[in-house]
């Protein structure tokens, strides 16, 4: 059924309302550069968002943990290979994503009869110098997009624009990390927010009678709404997060933070969240 | 890892085994453990054997490693073909080896303490003696060259890890406690 190219169209668009469903309840990640290098964070539940795929790359992901393990595996199987066979400086994320895994993921969102990764992914990079630092978004129909400074994933692009821009308001000159810690932790907020914000938002639509208040944009919430919001998501999950640190000793900078890391860079309405 | 031998092999194999350890961590999310380390490194000697026979690839090496889960340092010291021992004070490979073998362990026996009770700065300076002694009487072993600012590269590896004793730490232990002028 799907020869006639107006059905494959018309598939393929199906497929992308199935996939904005399953990010729904999805948990966004931030990555965000710093002095020392840079910082990923997220609140997940259960399954752990954040990993080490080389010397300088880490990965942060959002959707179906199956999907996320496959291309973890993907991405480290080419990582490692690359690394023994040529030198661990040749191993690059634009690479790995451009070459690696992003074909990968279009080719499988636009097989109508197989089924599509559920996955967006954010691959870290840190550069020698700053300057190299390198972020890169792939969403789950295979674009990527590079960036620098900051990168966000989130279940909407909306929600996603409104973290980035929330990001580049706030972020000054220099971040420590402690700095870092809490900007992206007021950004995840805005994103998770923002999730919550547009599901009620639908069903306004779906009930005329409760009118087109949410339609209205609402201001951006001040630093304490935003760490109420943390608090009160993250107490029955995981706070995670890892760093890319630049001064670290040995070839491997990736290390993920545990609760007694994270306890002093916390601010002080935040410790009761990596108590438990 | 320390290792005797045929540099090329040995470096291919410490490219391997550190490249393998850090591929089982990431994609386990866990350390491997010290004995699968040790299996690992006897692997690789198993299957250098041929070249070792062919007298082209013989490596022999020493593994020190800090065992977290059981939180102690350990030492091992291997044959060309793989066999894994470990030396509980101390452990030696090498063509000056059998120099050196007999001094450690007098010391240990007889000497004022054990070796394993001895401070950081006193087993530097012991390594140092042992290592110029070696050189002494095996043409094989390479002795310090002060002329040339060449120490001999010494690691201590502790539970937060391998670190490299700088040469400027070496420089004033040799010249005040190893150099005898006659």
């Amino acid at each position: 059924m799907y020869e006639e190219p107006y059905r494959w169209v018309e598939a393929v668009g199906n497929r992308r309302q199935y996939l904005d469903e399953q990010f729904k309840q999805g948990s966004p990640v931030v990555a965000l550069a710093y002095d020392g290098g840079i910082l990923l964070t997220t609140v997940s539940k259960g399954t752990p968002k954040l990993y080490e795929i080389y010397d300088r790359l880490a990965l942060g992901g959002m959707g179906h943990p199956t999907d996320l393990e496959k291309l973890r595996f993907s991405l480290l199987e080419m990582a490692h290979v690359e690394g023994f066979n040529r030198s661990p400086s040749d191993v690059t994320g634009s690479r790995l994503v451009k070459y690696g895994i992003a074909p990968v993921i279009k080719q499988a969102f636009e097989e109508v009869y197989k089924a599509p990764f559920i996955v967006r992914i954010l691959v870290a990079e840190l550069g020698v110098k700053p300057e190299k630092d390198a972020l890169l978004t792939i969403n789950y129909d295979g674009t990527f997009e590079e960036l620098a400074g900051c990168a966000v994933l989130a279940a909407t692009p909306a929600a996603q624009t409104k973290m980035t821009a929330y990001l580049k308001e706030q972020t000054p000159a220099t971040l420590s990390l402690e700095q870092a810690l809490d900007l992206a932790l007021r950004a995840w907020a805005i994103g998770s927010l923002a999730h919550q914000q547009e599901e009620t938002d639908q069903q306004a639509e779906s009930d005329p009678s409760a009118g087109k208040a949410g339609l209205v944009t609402a201001p951006v919430p001040s630093a304490e709404v935003l760490m109420a919001h943390v608090r009160g998501i993250a107490g029955g999950r995981t706070l995670e997060c890892a760093v890319l640190e630049r001064q670290a000793l040995g070839t491997s900078k990736y290390r993920s933070l545990k609760p007694s890391d994270l306890a002093p860079l916390l601010p002080k309405s935040l410790q009761s969240v990596v108590a438990n | 890892m320390a290792i005797a031998g045929v540099p090329a092999t040995a470096y291919e194999m410490v490219r391997v085994l550190e490249h393998s350890f850090k591929y089982y961590r990431r994609t386990q999310l866990q350390e491997l453990s010290f004995d699968g380390k040790l299996r690992a490194i006897s692997k690789l000697l198993k299957d250098n054997v041929p070249a070792a026979l062919a007298g082209t690839g013989a490596v022999v090496p020493v593994f020190a490693g800090y065992d977290l889960e059981q939180g102690s340092a350990k030492i091992y010291f291997y044959d060309i073909l793989g066999a894994e021992f470990e030396g509980v004070e101390y452990a030696v490979s090498g063509s000056g080896s059998p120099t050196i073998r007999g001094i450690l362990h007098y010391l240990n026996t007889w000497g004022d303490q054990p070796l394993n009770r001895l401070p950081e700065e006193q087993a530097m300076v012991q390594a140092l003696r042992l290592l110029t002694s070696a050189a002494e009487f095996d043409s094989a072993t390479g002795g310090v060259n002060r002329e040339a600012s060449l120490y001999p590269v010494i690691k201590l590896i502790t539970g937060a890890g391998v670190q490299t004793v700088p040469d400027a730490t070496l420089k004033p232990l040799y010249e005040s406690q190893v150099v005898r002028y006659v």
